[in-house]
């Protein structure tokens, strides 16, 4: 009917394209292309049946209470509405979704701070010809030769040389 | 100096809670100021060494720092809450207080000197007393002084010297700048490797933050899924809504028309059948009698004329009785009295004949509408 109707949201396209990510393109395109097709298939068909001429029938056909009793049957159908099974399956998605998205961001977040304090130090490090071996250990722990481990020079395995 | 332990354990202001609240606890609580010893347990979330004695070898420094904190200040419960988390400074030879301060950068050049031994600063030291010549009077008496008292022996090792010296220097003044050059390069490259690096990195981190960003700014659109798959659920039930009407006004429709389209067929049928009958009847009548027809019309739109407005009138007659509901008898009888009728004025062979029997005009006679608009012809 056509409280129905009204429930749609104008998807923005564009917008929604926007936002796709390149390795989920052909989905969307074919999600594009099925909603298109649904929405002509919508508009082709007219929302109401044209109504039936009963007085021309009344007129022509012969057998008595025929066409009455048709236009009483006819008038008292009701055509029941088609139930709707996906839309808790859908809003179920939406939930679950949301809830990852929550989670993503959380962790987008937190790899966002990580990488902030990593441009920070260096940014704020001794410029490299200024420094000394101490300053290049502090700034790199990994270039910091193990004594303990490797006490003869060069003070790492020969192979990383 | 000794240095007792800290204990964290018992925070200072418990003791005044502890005065005011009982007898006998007052008693024991009641103690002589706690014995001279460094707080440094003022901050509340240290991420240091929990227990930061002069007895933890990972923290030497803080030992030093112990230390000297003892000796130097006078009142021991600083307020003041000084952390225990120390960044590992290496540089503890170097002064004498430790401070966080970054170090200046280390000179490019060495020390100057003269004659390659001698430092610039000795010739800067002399020079109030004794002018510019003084260093280097000081350093021709002392050479003097060394060979006249034969403290400094010449010997063969003199000569061999002399001859390293300066093969030795001729060697440093000709390829030395060369040399340098090249060592510096070799630095050099390993600096730049380290600084591409660093770029690399700084660019890395920028994108990736940038990443992270449009990551979350494309999360944002997700509800656009969901109201397209919304929309799309709703548009196929609509559809199939309007497909169930459209159904049943087919079916009631269908049914309706099948029923007017049967009585058509049933009436063509009859007066088909009625007529085909009635005229093989009146032929059979009709060579049985001598009929004498008037002029016989030339045209031949006249001829046929009135035989069409008969059968017109006699069709009119009985689908009237058709549509009446009466049955097909009276129906016969009537057609068959029309048809009588006719063929008592008419000469109806050649007619027939002349008009094309029921051939031409019979399928527009038998349809309804089509025949009465040929009603001129």
């Amino acid at each position: 009917m056509s409280s129905r109707r009204v429930a749609m949201k104008a998807v923005d396209w564009i917008a929604f394209g926007e936002r796709v990510p390149p390795n989920q393109r052909a989905m969307f395109n074919a999600l594009k292309t099925r909603s298109d097709a649904l929405t002509s298939k919508l508009t082709s068909l007219p929302e109401k049946p044209p109504a039936i001429d009963w007085s021309y029938y009344r007129k022509t056909i012969v057998k008595a209470g025929m066409v009455d009793e048709f236009e009483k049957k006819y008038n008292a159908i009701k055509v029941p509405e088609p139930i709707d099974t996906q839309g808790e399956k859908i809003n179920a998605q939406e939930q679950e979704a949301n809830k990852s998205a929550q989670s993503y961001c959380q962790a987008s977040k937190e790899r966002i701070s990580k990488y902030e304090k990593e441009l920070a130090k260096f940014k704020s490090m001794v410029p490299f010809d200024q420094m000394t071996i101490e300053d290049l250990n502090e700034t790199f722990p990994e270039t910091k030769l193990d004594m303990v481990k490797h006490p003869y020079w060069p003070h790492k395995p020969i192979s990383d040389l | 100096p000794r240095i007792a332990p800290p204990s964290p354990t018992r925070p200072g202001p418990r003791r005044h809670l502890g005065l005011e609240v009982g007898g006998r606890r007052e008693r024991e609580s009641e103690r002589p100021a706690p014995p001279p010893r460094p707080r440094h347990t003022g901050s509340p979330t240290h991420t240091g060494p929990p227990h930061s004695g002069p007895a933890t070898p990972a923290s030497p420094h803080t030992g030093d720092m112990l230390a000297r904190a003892a000796i130097a200040s006078g009142s021991f419960l600083k307020s003041a809450p000084i952390s225990t988390s120390f960044v590992a400074i290496s540089r503890s030879f170097h002064g004498s207080s430790q401070s966080r301060a970054p170090l200046p950068p280390l000179p490019e050049e060495g020390g100057k000197v003269r004659f390659g031994l001698i430092p610039e600063e000795f010739f800067h030291f002399l020079y109030p007393k004794t002018g510019v010549t003084g260093p280097y009077m000081f350093g021709t008496g002392l050479l003097t002084y060394l060979l006249s008292k034969e403290i400094y022996v010449i010997n063969h090792e003199t000569f061999v010297a002399i001859s390293i010296g300066i093969v030795i220097l001729y060697g440093v003044k000709k390829f030395g700048k060369d040399v340098a050059q090249f060592a510096d390069s070799l630095n050099e490259e390993k600096v730049q490797t380290a600084q591409k690096v660093k770029e690399l990195a700084l660019t890395g981190l920028a994108d990736a933050i940038e990443q992270e960003n449009k990551e979350q700014w494309r999360m944002d659109g997700r509800n656009h899924l969901f109201d397209a798959k919304r929309n799309n659920v709703a548009m196929m039930l609509e559809t199939n809504h309007r497909e169930r009407l459209h159904m049943v006004y087919d079916a009631v429709k269908k049914r309706l028309d099948y029923q007017v389209g049967l009585q058509h067929l049933e009436r063509r049928l009859a007066q088909e059948h009625m007529v085909n009958w009635v005229e093989k009847s009146v032929i059979q009548s009709i060579t049985a009698q001598q009929v004498s027809a008037g002029p016989r019309p030339t045209r031949r739109s006249d001829r046929c004329a009135p035989l069409q407005e008969s059968v017109h009138n006699a069709h009119k007659r009985m689908c009237a009785l058709i549509d009446g509901g009466i049955g097909y008898n009276s129906h016969l009888a009537a057609l068959t009295g029309v048809y009588v009728e006719y063929c008592v004025q008419f000469w109806w062979p050649p007619l027939l004949e002349q008009c094309g029997g029921f051939g031409e005009g019979a399928e527009e006679v038998y349809q309804d509408d089509a025949w009465i608009n040929h009603q001129a012809d």
